[in-house]
């Protein structure tokens, strides 16, 4: 019967998308599947599941792909990528921090959502739910005029706004996100408050392109963003925020050897929930510590123009909650 | 040439036309997009080369922006966000038993839509590079007002209600993070409210789950079948496609435009198209109701769309939409930096890219028309065993987008407001456009005021701006004004 057929086709293709919704969603078992507490030893003895707090096909979720092929060398279980975009990392950090403390759930965390995005709203999680394991990667910020801009120095930006305060306006990447949050901070310290306009955008890409537009008088973005435009001179980066110059741009200082003090960069790093046992901490620290060595993990990041940046658990811990509290107090005075 | 042999292989080839019917599949099902279908197969091209994982991509991205069409011409629920508009007179179309020639007028339209975007996009890339520089804040508010002007010409004789619908959908995407401060705005404290009301999930509510709800009242108990005739005719005729020659023009180029512009997109594109068809048409009376060109003008602009979010993407390295966004990490990922620089390193490729996106498109031309016969298959599947699955399909999707169950929860949500909306007359549409227009002109209407330092005349001394404001103004009030001296001249004969 004619009827008959097109039903079972029905259910057929029914059945076959939903397998291929269920890769979309990045199959989870790790989640379901009851864990033993581990003592450690035996870890993993099944899929873990790394987090991450934004959409599939970005900069952490290709890195968070790249570690887990790795991750699952060293281990001997799969990593699996699940993807929980939304809220700026923050509805993937409190489902983390609400997850058992086995091991079994991992975060690939970022300094917004870790540092940031818990100061400004009541988010479901502090800095106290997670227990950082190693820092992957650390993006410098870089200020960044347009090449017919007038300025050719972070002195001579800072000179001018303090004679002409507010006029000046600095394009970023959106509202709350590090490079406002670490630019405010800045002026703050200096005494400085209002020295500059901010312009928050949609993301780097349109804060770059209202730069390249002349919409804005520089922009404060990672050196990523910014690397592409310089090569093609479209830009003068007149800063870099890292403690030395950078080794991909050589040419460009640092904020410190223009005598201010802004260092600071876009970091990257795994935490499992707090109260996970020490032993799988240490196994998963040193497992990452190796996959950062691994010629096609480092071949990847390279691609995706992420600097790797090994930090092990204790310094990469202590950054974290310094940071937090750091941050606290700028975005406490931010919301006054 | 040579290059043109490289770029033609026989695996190119066919990882396009894979593309193609993965995208018109994705683009069919409500909830999975074009975006999703990029971003699934992004990491299957890390070990392909630059062409071959273009090809595949390319292919996705074209098919899934077509494949929306299908769904919302037969079954009157879009499959993705930018065939919304062609729902309107899509599916009238199909009820009137001409489904064949909707759908390949919709197939037709997105070609020439596609490769005239393609032929813009070849030739003229960093000219219309620069169109896409010269948009400030206030440009976009401008752009974002002149598409809230069109709810007027969407409310189907009732600007009130029109206006009552618009107005919900713009405070619904108020929701969620202050563009400007990042404080939260009506989130009650719920962390899955952070983001804002998730958009896709919101048109699946509104279109799909609202549509499977009003099925059911219409179900004839004995069969299961529901009240739409049988399906005649065959694919549309010269003479109709002659006609709207103009219209397809008219439409790829507002496509192209609204591509190029970062960050407005696709579902933007066919509404304004479908405004300036109707506004452009001898008898706009005859839309809503089942005109080709309504068909015409959505499915054209939406694939034009393609063409011009490459412009950005390739000449600026600045993505125009979440799809080109993750092309530009695709193209990252093979160490390539999109720029002006590509094209001068790397000619090759751009090249390989071109040829890749002319061929989705004469791709999607050929499955398209082969494949109406089995579309409207769909048609025969009793209502009460399509509109489960629909229903479950809208359900899986919502969730694939964020991998949140909270958005099945808010496509419900819509879902019951949508059925509401319909049953006392308000029309859903500029609710839609009400939640896509929302975030651009709230955030750039702050920027702009922001940049010139709180003087509000920056949109008017800006000229582009200027341009885009007066013609909201007349938009907006020329529904209204075309009535009046409609009615004047008719008298009262038909009053």
């Amino acid at each position: 019967m004619k009827l008959r057929k097109i039903s079972y086709l029905a259910m057929v293709v029914v059945l076959v998308l939903s397998i291929f919704t269920g890769c979309a969603s990045g199959a989870k078992q790790g989640d379901n599947a009851s864990a033993a507490p581990a003592a450690g030893n035996d870890y993993p003895k099944q899929p873990v599941t790394i987090v991450v707090p934004y959409a599939a096909g970005g900069g952490a979720d290709l890195m968070a792909r790249a570690l887990s092929t790795t991750l699952q060398k060293e281990l001997g279980q799969p990593f699996i990528v699940s993807n929980k975009p939304g809220g700026s990392g923050a509805i993937g950090m409190a489902e983390v921090a609400r997850s058992k403390e086995d091991g079994y759930t991992l975060i690939l965390t970022s300094v917004g959502a870790a540092t940031i995005t818990p100061n400004n709203s009541d988010v479901g999680y502090t800095n106290k739910e997670f227990a950082p394991i190693a820092q992957v990667a650390d993006i410098p910020l870089m200020l960044a005029v347009k090449a017919d801009s007038p300025f050719k120095t972070v002195q001579e930006v800072f000179d001018y706004a303090e004679k002409n305060p507010g006029k000046l306006t600095y394009g970023t990447a959106g509202a709350g996100l590090i490079q406002n949050v670490s630019m405010e901070g800045l002026l703050m310290e200096m005494n400085k408050r209002g020295l500059f306009t901010h312009v928050p955008f949609n993301g780097g890409a349109e804060a770059v392109s209202a730069l390249m537009g002349g919409q804005t008088d520089f922009a404060i973005a990672i050196a990523t963003e910014i690397i592409p435009q310089m090569k093609s001179g479209q830009f003068r980066a007149l800063a870099v925020s890292t403690a030395e110059r950078y080794t991909e741009t050589p040419d460009v200082p640092t904020f410190k050897e223009s005598g201010y003090n802004y260092e600071v960069g876009v970091w990257y790093g795994f935490a499992a929930k707090a109260g996970t046992p020490d032993a799988v901490l240490q196994k998963l620290e040193g497992a990452f510590q190796k996959s950062l060595q691994d010629p096609e993990v480092i071949e990847t990041f390279k691609k995706i123009n992420q600097p790797i940046a090994f930090m092990d658990s204790k310094s990469f811990t202590e950054k974290w909650m310094s940071s937090f509290e750091k941050f606290k107090a700028v975005v406490a005075e931010l919301n006054k | 040439m040579f290059e043109l042999v490289d770029v033609l292989s026989l695996s190119n080839i066919l990882f396009n036309l894979a593309g193609v019917v993965i995208g018109i599949i994705f683009g069919a099902i409500p909830g999975l997009t074009a975006t999703m279908g990029v971003a699934l197969f992004l990491p299957f091209t890390f070990g392909m080369d630059p062409v071959a994982s273009f090809a595949l991509l390319l292919g996705i991205y074209v098919g899934g922006i077509y494949g929306g069409s299908i769904t919302a011409i037969l079954i009157k629920t879009p499959g993705t966000p930018s065939s919304a508009a062609t729902v309107l007179d899509g599916y009238p179309l199909a009820e009137q038993g001409k489904a064949m020639e909707s759908l390949s007028m919709a197939t037709i339209a997105s070609f020439i839509g596609g490769i005239l975007s393609c032929v813009a996009l070849i030739l003229l890339s960093p000219q219309l590079a620069k169109i896409a520089l010269s948009f400030g804040p206030a440009e976009y508010f401008a752009v974002g007002l002149f598409g809230l002007s069109i709810v007027a010409a969407l409310s189907s004789g009732n600007l009130l209600k029109g206006l009552l619908s618009a107005l919900f959908g713009l405070l619904i995407a108020t929701v969620g993070m202050d563009p400007v401060t990042g404080a939260m705005r009506f989130t009650f404290g719920n962390i899955n409210l952070t983001g804002g009301i998730d958009f896709v999930s919101a048109l699946i509510g509104m279109f799909a789950v609202s549509e499977v709800f009003s099925k059911l009242e219409t179900i004839n108990a004995d069969t299961g079948m529901s009240g739409l005739k049988g399906v005649k005719g065959k694919i549309v005729g010269a003479k109709i496609l002659a006609s709207n020659t103009v219209n397809f023009l008219r439409s790829s180029i507002i496509g192209t435009i609204i591509g190029i512009i970062p960050a407005t997109g696709s579902g933007v594109a066919s509404w304004l198209a479908y405004n300036e068809a109707k506004r452009a048409s001898k008898h706009p009376e005859q839309f809503g109701k089942g005109a080709f060109e309504g068909v015409a003008a959505s499915e054209a602009a939406n694939n034009a769309v393609t063409g011009g979010a490459l412009v950005p993407l390739l000449t600026l390295g600045i993505p125009g939409d979440v799809v080109t966004a993750v092309m530009l990490g695709a193209l990252m990922i093979q160490g390539l930096t999109p720029g002006p620089l590509l094209f001068t390193e790397n000619r090759g490729v751009v090249t390989g890219i071109y040829v890749m996106l002319i061929l989705a498109n004469i791709f999607m031309l050929l499955v398209g028309l082969l494949g109406i016969n089995a579309f409207v298959k769909i048609l025969k599947v009793p209502t009460n065993i399509l509109m489960p699955i629909v229903l479950m399909l809208c359900f899986v999707g919502a969730y694939a987008i964020n991998n949140r169950i909270s958005d099945i929860g808010l496509a419900l949500l819509m879902g019951i407001v949508g059925y509401l909306f319909n049953k006392v007359d308000i029309p859903v549409p500029p609710m839609l456009l009400g939640i896509i227009l929302q975030p651009i002109i709230e955030a750039n209407f702050r920027r702009a005021m922001t940049i010139s330092h709180g003087d509000i005349s920056t949109f008017v001394t800006r000229p582009i701006s200027l341009v885009f404001i007066l013609i909201s103004v007349g938009s907006f009030f020329w529904p209204i004004i075309s009535g009046y001296i409609k009615r004047r001249k008719n008298g009262s004969a038909v009053a």
